[in-house]
């Protein structure tokens, strides 16, 4: 039996209990139908698949970055022998997509999402210039003047959200793991945050061993915590 | 008849400055019994170690290569980070008089050209005052971080022009070049009288004194005649502009006032043969509310005690010369607390116990009725406070237009975070205060009237 829909050559019935089919370029609807069901529920079934994905990706709403003023930051705290400190920013750039609906309270699974972030390096202030500095040479941000992250998988597990992506520091580009909030905020925007630890060692950046005159030298521990509140906004 | 010599021209301000040093000002000041209020490396508040550090290099363009222009370049040869690739000046031998500090620099006499030039990413702008004005604007219209000479301009309207432009334009760093300002121990002592060391302030004096003439030479008439702008009325700010703006705006600082009324005289009395109108010997009172007033003289005739100012209260007298100061406390006046540890020059031969601010690093330092260690210069300061801030700045601007594009309000508003810890320096609004000031004292003394300061002057 030729199953083949789509063959312009008769092609005569081989086998008595089986429905021979000839299809000619001008099949009709009618004829069409009259083909056999396997075959129709395949084909329908390809066709609905497209059609639902094609209807998941039209939910998706973008949302982007916004002016350092809406709240936007992230925050990086470190350790070191003489006392602990921090360094932030106001801007993170980018773009992050999702359906809002199916963010709150997600069911179990994948949650549809994409999210790409950059952020320049040398806007990370502690605002202590000479710790500005070595913080820059350490990063060697001449080279890599940004930080960024590539989100690959979004999951819910009972109504909390967890990320997976590839986080770029310092030319290095590891998978990070990190839970995240998201809450709608006013005006159609969204606001994201996570909070997560890393070493700067698996990053290739070696934790700075100051010398400060009138303190000696400081030696920075690897650990650090980075928080991140990022607020995105769909411009419609 | 014979022509009046200036024993001095030759003398430079560098020379001046290390004429000081080993004059016996310190022991005058020793004899009065002086505390040198002196910020210590590491004291918080006046000399903050943490704002300072090695700041990427900026490219300069100097447009002037007079003697201004020429002491700024001598300063930044001396700066790793200062690099100087164009030298501009319409004087051919200024130019190459200028090379010597910057034997890289690309040369120009059209000011436009260098602006042109893309590798220029700061300018300092030393010509004659009159001429900052177009300058100022070009250089800002080309996207060139700024460092004016002072005065500003010599016309309020020239003034206003030159603060409103800056104020309009967001890209780039304005300096005003009152290097005082940027100087931490000027900056020191700012915070030593806000916090009561003179207790309250009755009068202030202040004097710059040198023999000098301020006379340049040429062989043309036409060029001479250029070159002698500041003795000439109708394009000098006279001594209280060109010289005495930096004492004035830090009376202003120290006594934390605008001056409400000046008067002020000025004659010439000895370089009256070269033609010039600008008087050589000059005196002011400038008054500032609740009655506190200024006595300020400025003469080119005589040289005595060169240049300081005093700052009277009712605790105790601050002297500052340049970047030295030392405090006359009052013996009824209550302890601070801090002058206990502090050095004493001592006025009998048997100095009582040398006591440093910095008790561990002075004492060390310096012995006995010993000179203090020396400081680097306000020029110096100023120039580093420059580099530091326009780099921040630029990166800044860069960062924001290269993430959010173009959206001056937001991007002040960024820079306002961006510039947080920034260097102590002149902005251009402070610099506009003060040579509207100097411009209206200058004023008094040239009319003989008293003028009385209007609030609507500083108004942008």
């Amino acid at each position: 039996m030729n199953r083949n829909a789509f063959t312009s050559t008769p092609v005569a019935a081989v086998n008595e209990t089986a429905t021979a089919v000839v299809l000619q370029p001008t099949t009709t609807v009618q004829s069409f139908m009259k083909t056999d069901s396997m075959l129709n529920l395949r084909i329908l079934l390809a066709l609905a698949t497209m059609a639902l994905a094609a209807q998941l990706n039209a939910q998706l709403t973008r949302y982007e970055q916004t002016l350092p003023g809406k709240g936007s930051k992230c925050q990086i705290n470190g350790t070191s022998s003489i006392h602990d400190w921090k360094m932030e920013t106001p801007i993170i750039a980018g773009a992050f997509e999702a359906d809002p609906n199916a963010l709150q309270g997600a069911a179990d699974g994948k949650v549809a999402a994409t999210a790409s972030v950059r952020i320049p390096v040398r806007t990370l202030k502690s605002y202590n210039a000479k710790m500005d500095e070595v913080y820059k040479q350490h990063m060697e941000e001449a080279k890599f003047k940004n930080i960024t992250y590539k989100l690959k998988e979004l999951t819910a597990k009972k109504g909390e959200l967890s990320s997976l992506g590839d986080l770029t520091v310092h030319g290095v580009t590891k998978p990070v793991s990190i839970p995240v909030k998201i809450a709608s905020a006013a005006d159609n925007m969204l606001k994201i945050s996570g909070t997560t630890k890393l070493k700067m060692s698996d990053f290739g950046v070696t934790p700075p061993n100051p010398k400060i005159a009138g303190l000696g030298e400081i030696v920075t521990g690897d650990e650090i915590t980075v928080e991140f509140e990022w607020v995105v906004v769909n411009k419609k | 008849m014979m022509m009046q010599h200036d024993t001095n021209q030759a003398v430079t301000d560098l020379t001046r400055r290390s004429f000081l040093r080993t004059s016996s000002f310190a022991t005058f000041a020793a004899l009065m019994g002086g505390i040198p209020l002196r910020a210590a490396e590491g004291d918080a508040g006046a000399y903050d170690e943490t704002k300072s550090s090695d700041a990427p290099p900026l490219n300069f363009g100097v447009i002037g290569c007079g003697q201004r222009g020429r002491e700024i370049l001598a300063t930044l040869a001396t700066m790793s980070n200062g690099p100087v690739v164009a030298i501009c000046d319409v004087y051919a031998p200024f130019v190459k008089r200028a090379k010597r500090s910057a034997p890289k620099a690309a040369t120009y006499t059209d000011y436009q050209e260098l602006l042109k030039n893309a590798d220029v990413k700061g300018v300092v702008v030393a010509t004659p005052t009159h001429q900052h004005k177009d300058i100022v604007l070009a250089a800002l219209k080309a996207g060139k971080h700024v460092y004016c000479e002072m005065p500003m301009a010599h016309t309020m309207e020239d003034a206003r022009a030159i603060a409103q432009a800056v104020r309009a334009c967001s890209k780039v760093n304005f300096q005003a070049g009152l290097t005082y300002r940027a100087d931490p121990q000027r900056l020191n002592v700012l915070e030593n009288i806000r916090q009561g060391a003179i207790g309250k302030p009755v009068m202030a004096r202040a004097q710059w004194h040198k023999k000098t003439s301020l006379r340049r030479t040429s062989a043309s008439p036409e060029q001479e005649k250029l070159m002698n702008w500041r003795l000439d009325k109708a394009t000098s700010t006279g001594l209280m502009g060109e010289i005495g703006i930096h004492q004035l705006d830090m009376a202003c600082l120290y006594l934390n006032a605008q001056p409400v009324s000046a008067v002020g005289f000025g004659n010439i009395l000895h370089w009256s043969e070269d033609g010039r109108d600008v008087p050589d010997t000059v005196q002011a009172v400038i008054e500032y509310p609740k009655n506190i007033r200024l006595v300020f003289d400025i003469t080119l005739a005589n040289s005595y005690d060169s240049e300081y100012e005093v700052y009277y209260g009712t605790d105790s007298a601050v002297v500052v010369r340049e970047n030295q100061a030392w405090m006359f406390k009052e013996v009824d006046a209550p302890l601070l607390g801090w002058e206990v540890y502090a050095r004493k020059d001592a006025f009998y031969k048997e100095t009582g116990v040398v006591m440093m601010a910095n008790a561990t690093k002075l004492v060390a330092q310096t012995k006995e009725g010993g000179e203090l260690p020396p400081t680097e210069a306000p020029l110096y300061k100023s120039l580093e406070a420059f580099i530091t801030n326009s780099g921040k700045y630029g990166d800044a601007v860069e960062d924001f237009v290269s993430t959010f594009g173009e959206d001056d309000k937001a991007l002040r508003e960024y820079l306002v975070q961006a510039m947080e810890n920034k260097l102590h320096a002149a902005d251009v609004r402070i610099g506009f205060e003060a040579t509207v000031n100097a411009i209206k004292v200058n004023d008094a003394i040239n009319t003989g009237q008293k003028i009385v300061f209007k609030p609507e002057w500083y108004q942008l």
